[in-house]
């Protein structure tokens, strides 16, 4: 089974995805930025969903962190955020983020779909 | 301001029970009816600290959990208020934190008679 880390501090946000994902994949769940930088490096999921307002460290950073450390800056990182305005899909992807998924999740294909294109079966 | 037609969205708690069942819809509730209380707690001191920052990412959680659970008005309450927030501009959020607290206050209800209506139909 893929194993997926979910850095979100909500923890609603955290069952709604567990729900969503917990039958496919393995989910491992952070809610600060520094601890799931320090899980990413010790255990180097398949993908990573990361929540950009984040107390402390926000997903930006901890963004940077794993593209700035040579273990895993390959992984896959998917944005999901409420920030939804025009041109916050481009600004993300600009700044090296995969893939752009917003909240409130409606269309739970969205996600799935952003999650398999990165994920190889 | 955010232009809000319902104060809920019944849809949005259907998809949940969609996405995950009624337990998932009763979890969400609950951690939405602790965290939401303690969001508006960090907001008030953050405004009392002039902490635009701390208000800022304390409205945003409101925000997106609201939205998720169909709380409309009090997600687009939430919206503009860290708008404001972002730009350094505290006041809005002062002026709307009552508005906040009642329109949290009446989610709750507004959930909580939507589970109690499942139950006793189910």
């Amino acid at each position: 089974m893929k194993r997926i880390a979910v850095v979100e501090d909500n923890a609603d946000n955290r069952l709604l995805l567990q729900a969503l994902l917990g039958d496919q994949f393995q989910l491992t769940e952070y809610e600060t930025g520094a601890e799931a930088l320090a899980g990413l490096v010790q255990s180097p999921p398949d993908l990573v969903l990361l929540d950009i307002s984040l107390p402390g460290m926000d997903g930006n950073e901890v963004l940077e962190r794993i593209r700035a450390d040579e273990s895993i800056r390959h992984l896959p990182v998917i944005a999901l955020t409420a920030h939804s305005m025009n041109g916050d899909r481009e600004k993300f992807l600009a700044r090296g983020f995969d893939d752009y998924v917003t909240k409130p999740i409606v269309d739970e294909m969205i996600l799935f779909d952003a999650i398999n294109s990165r994920i190889e079966g | 301001m955010t232009d809000i037609s319902s104060p809920f969205d019944p849809a949005a708690l259907d998809r949940l029970v969609r996405f995950g069942g009624e337990k998932l819809l009763a979890s969400m509730i609950d951690v939405f009816r602790s965290n939401g209380r303690e969001r508006l707690d960090a907001a008030r001191a953050a405004l009392d600290a002039g902490d635009a920052a701390a208000a800022a990412l304390a409205v945003h959680s409101l925000k997106s959990s609201a939205a998720q659970l169909g709380a409309m008005k009090l997600s687009g309450l939430c919206a503009d208020a860290e708008v404001a927030a972002r730009a350094e501009r505290l006041e809005p959020l002062a002026g709307s934190l009552p508005e906040l607290v009642a329109a949290y206050d009446d989610a709750v209800r507004w959930m909580s008679g939507r589970v109690a209506r499942q139950g006793s139909e189910g």
